[in-house]
């Protein structure tokens, strides 16, 4: 099931929220996870066997490490974990891929029986290695019901795209969790200004950069306009999902740490990594990049960890080659941050940092939207001249004036100014901000209803 | 929590919570409907709960459309929604235009290669296994090549024209003669040749075409015969239902009637076992999609007997274009076989036998012409 759907809107949300809120403490947890495993099973039952194992396995590998005194015991639970969540996350998301570039490589022909990727896997087994680890480091304690560590892991509002939720985080509220009227607000208030987001901004921005792309031939004008509208799908599609996930966790008495803050106000590309699906580059660091030795290293060294972190992080996207390409142009990115560019940077006016980190960021988006590596080569030439239809043409002049309110608003929104007002209005006019985000659910209805173009970037992963 | 903004916390939830049960009370109340009129479509019904479906997501995407399709006022959302793409300054939706001086006009895809080509050869293969016969295609432009001013500036449209360029240089060495009707087209000044809510062209459009086929294949080449009627005023076309824009405009309908007893002719509809004395079933003028009213729509295959009294036969292979054409035929041939070939099922060559076709008429509109893959398997099949 999908947040963006009026089955998931009108008729589940509403009824798990009553139950929660009706349900005696001892039954809110069972009653959760069944809610979250039925949410799972919408639309592909077979996958939750695989979910329910990696639960189970986590359960008792938690179990084991946490019990455990014998440092070289501990250890070995701890590999086996790891290898058996790894190894799981690998088959079923890497294993067509390596086929592919096996083959592709050594002109093979190993059969492909990839098998069609089980959604949210990159989220929960994330999730799962989380706690794994924190109990080996004694950070948490192992999670005695069986039922409290599965709603941790299949809690519907951020099983399937997030955000990453550390155990340690949570842990407390898996057991006690209050809610009253007033935080229902609150999380209401988030699901609404997330569902604008999604529907009203990011999937009219992507049919732009649909039509872009589907044109044969473009002009330098004409694709540094489909990039920004990309740019900003990509944005409002994946933060408007956490802004949703954060606002249901919020409705049920969690509290989730943000997964944005504003990335397109980034000065410098580490900035922006700063600000970025802020729960996935926090993983990385704690569980990768500090372990490999992080900045306290030689230089040389600094720079290895920094491009194996960000070709993970790449892979992490998806299994095809343009994800690796776009992490390590991130990597890239940063060790030059770091050793090159950084202190010509400093001395840049703030808007100058802005408008460099953006139109970086924008090829970024290029690279990583297209896996198919021809249509990559030909978008990023026509961005700097290189195969265009000229510099301009009617069609740029088309594609802006049919969508100069929506990108007008889309960019509006990229800051926090909106997001200031609305906040100041709804403390001192609560009826005119009661309208408001009336007018807005109003608006994503009709959108739902209409129902003709509704795609999660962020399910591949 | 400042008092204003719990009030206004308090009120969003309350608010959300009634509205959410309003509408699920209207979802679970309101009887489903089977047809949309304002979206000319069938709507999902309660999808059949089964293990087989469960298990392969079959129910569940059928069920969300079930909720999609039955929302409680969904017309209205429907409308609602184009309305505020238009506030947005949209002028395309679900690849229609809104173009001016009311004009919905709807874009074409060029085909791919293997597309365009497996055509090709099919209608090549099907010309010169008849040497014989002569043969026509009426390729119609739509209002998007013939009506380009009216597209919004710098509308980036399909290239019509080049398909049919293509289309006619590479037919150019078998006996199926192009028939370029832009050029008339072009020309013709007076009443409109498409309708402004709908994909069809007008009743005047089709005697445009008919009188340029006359010239070609030596037709009677007037339509003194026949009486230009409006049957409607009330015309509300597929294109405002594809697009949402435009839902209130309505537009004129003419035909071209027979005159008293001056064109006679026996229509049987050979699937549906039904046989009129007229082309017209004007009861579908009280129905949505008005342009029905020629020969009550789309049917695999019409047989028509007229009062000519000679010995030409004419297959004519076709799309809806087709509908509002074929009367002006009944003046030139003795008998008309109507073969629609994206219902029809049978075998064209022993049609043809059987019939004694003598002449064939291919009219499609460039758009269905270049997106079809049902003509080329009636005309290869062997």
């Amino acid at each position: 099931m999908v947040f963006s759907s009026l089955n998931f809107l009108f008729l589940f949300l509403p009824l798990v929220m009553l139950l929660q809120w009706a349900a005696p403490e001892p039954l809110k947890n069972p009653l959760l996870l069944a809610a979250s495993l039925f949410f799972y099973a919408w639309g592909e039952p077979v996958y939750i066997v695989l979910m329910l194992i990696s639960v189970a396995y986590n359960y008792l590998a938690g179990r084991q490490i946490g019990g455990r005194r014998d440092p070289h015991r501990r250890r070995a639970a701890l590999i086996g974990a790891l290898a058996v969540n790894l190894g799981m996350l690998g088959f079923f998301k890497y294993y067509g891929f390596l086929v592919d570039t096996l083959n592709g490589l050594f002109g093979l022909h190993l059969a492909n029986h990839a098998l069609p990727l089980p959604i949210g896997i990159s989220f929960y087994t994330f999730q799962a290695l989380s706690y794994v680890i924190d109990v080996y480091r004694g950070k948490a304690k192992p999670q005695a019901s069986l039922v409290s560590f599965a709603v941790y892991i299949t809690m519907f509002p951020q099983l399937v795209a997030g955000p990453i939720v550390k155990y340690t985080d949570i842990e407390r509220q898996l057991t006690d969790r209050r809610t009253s009227l007033a935080q229902c607000g609150v999380g209401l208030e988030r699901v609404v200004l997330g569902l604008a987001k999604k529907v009203l901004l990011a999937n009219n921005l992507g049919m732009l950069y649909d039509a872009v792309c589907a044109a044969g031939s473009r002009s330098v004008l004409t694709a540094w306009l489909g990039a920004a509208a990309y740019t900003l799908q990509i944005y409002f599609d994946f933060s408007g999902y956490s802004d949703m996930a954060i606002g249901m966790g919020r409705m049920l008495g969690f509290s989730f740490d943000e997964n944005f803050d504003h990335p397109y106000l980034a000065r410098s590309v580490t900035e922006f990594w700063r600000r970025w699906h802020i729960s996935l580059s926090s993983w990385f660091r704690d569980y990768v990049y500090i372990p490999l030795g992080g900045n306290r290293v030689r230089p040389a060294r600094h720079i290895l960890n920094l491009l194996v972190v960000w070709m993970l992080t790449g892979l992490w996207h998806g299994a095809s080659w343009n994800f690796v390409l776009w992490g390590l142009y991130y990597g890239a990115l940063l060790v030059l941050e770091k050793y090159v560019t950084g202190a010509l940077l400093k001395r840049l006016p703030g808007w100058a940092g802005r408008a460099c980190t953006l139109i970086l960021v924008a090829v970024g988006w290029v690279i990583f939207s297209n896996t198919d590596f021809h249509a990559m080569r030909a978008y990023l030439g026509t961005l700097f001249g290189v195969g265009s239809a000229g510099f301009a043409d009617g069609a740029f002049l088309y594609y802006l004036r049919n969508n100069l309110l929506l990108l007008a608003a889309s960019v509006a929104c990229c800051g926090p100014v909106l997001r200031t007002w609305q906040l100041r209005l709804a403390g001192r006019r609560p009826a005119v901000a009661l309208c408001l985000c009336a007018a807005l659910l109003l608006a994503c209805t009709a959108y739902l209803v209409h129902g003709s173009y509704n795609p999660f970037l962020y399910f591949r992963f | 929590m400042k008092k204003k903004r719990l009030l206004f916390l308090r009120g969003l939830a309350v608010l959300a919570l009634a509205a959410v049960l309003l509408l699920d009370a209207g979802f679970v109340l309101l009887p489903d409907r089977a047809f949309s009129p304002v979206e000319n479509r069938n709507l999902q019904q309660r999808p059949a709960v089964t293990l087989r479906g469960i298990t392969s997501g079959r129910f569940e995407s059928r069920f969300e459309s079930y909720v999609n399709d039955q929302f409680p006022l969904r017309d209205r959302w429907v409308a609602l929604k184009a309305a505020l793409d238009r506030l947005m300054g949209r002028t395309e939706s679900n690849g229609v235009f809104l173009a001016r001086h009311g004009y919905l006009i709807q874009d074409f895809s060029m085909p791919a290669e293997s597309e365009y080509a497996a055509n090709l050869a099919a209608l090549r293969t099907f010309s010169e296994r008849h040497p014989e016969l002569p043969q026509y295609l009426l390729a119609v432009p739509t209002a998007l090549s013939v009506c380009a001013g009216e597209l919004p500036a710098f509308a980036p449209a399909g290239d019509e024209d080049g398909y049919l360029d293509r289309l006619q240089r590479d037919l150019a060495s078998v006996p199926l003669q192009f028939v370029d009707l832009r050029p008339d087209f072009a020309e013709a000044g007076k009443g409109p040749l498409y309708y402004r809510t709908d994909h069809h062209w007008t009743s005047d459009a089709a005697r445009i075409a008919y009188l340029r086929l006359s010239e070609v294949a030596g037709l009677a080449g007037e339509t003194g015969r026949f009486e230009r009627r409006l049957l409607s005023n009330r015309f509300c076309g597929t294109l405002t239902a594809m697009s949402g824009f435009r839902t209130g405009e309505r537009d004129d309908l003419y035909a071209y009637l027979p005159r008293e007893g001056e064109v006679r002719c026996v229509v049987q509809y050979v699937d549906e076992g039904r046989k009129s004395s007229s082309f017209y079933q004007l009861e579908y003028l009280d129905q949505r999609d008005q342009y029905a009213v020629f020969f009550g729509g789309n049917h695999p295959e019409i047989r028509i007997e007229t009062a000519v009294d000679n010995e030409r036969t004419l297959l004519v292979l076709k799309d809806s274009y087709a509908n509002c054409f074929v009367p002006f035929l009944a003046q030139d041939y003795r008998r008309i076989v109507v073969v629609d070939p994206r219902y029809f099922t049978g075998d064209l060559e022993q049609l043809m036998e059987t019939e004694r076709i003598s002449e064939v008429l291919f009219l499609y509109n460039a758009a269905t012409l270049a997106a079809d893959t049902l003509l080329r398997q009636d005309l290869v099949r062997q």
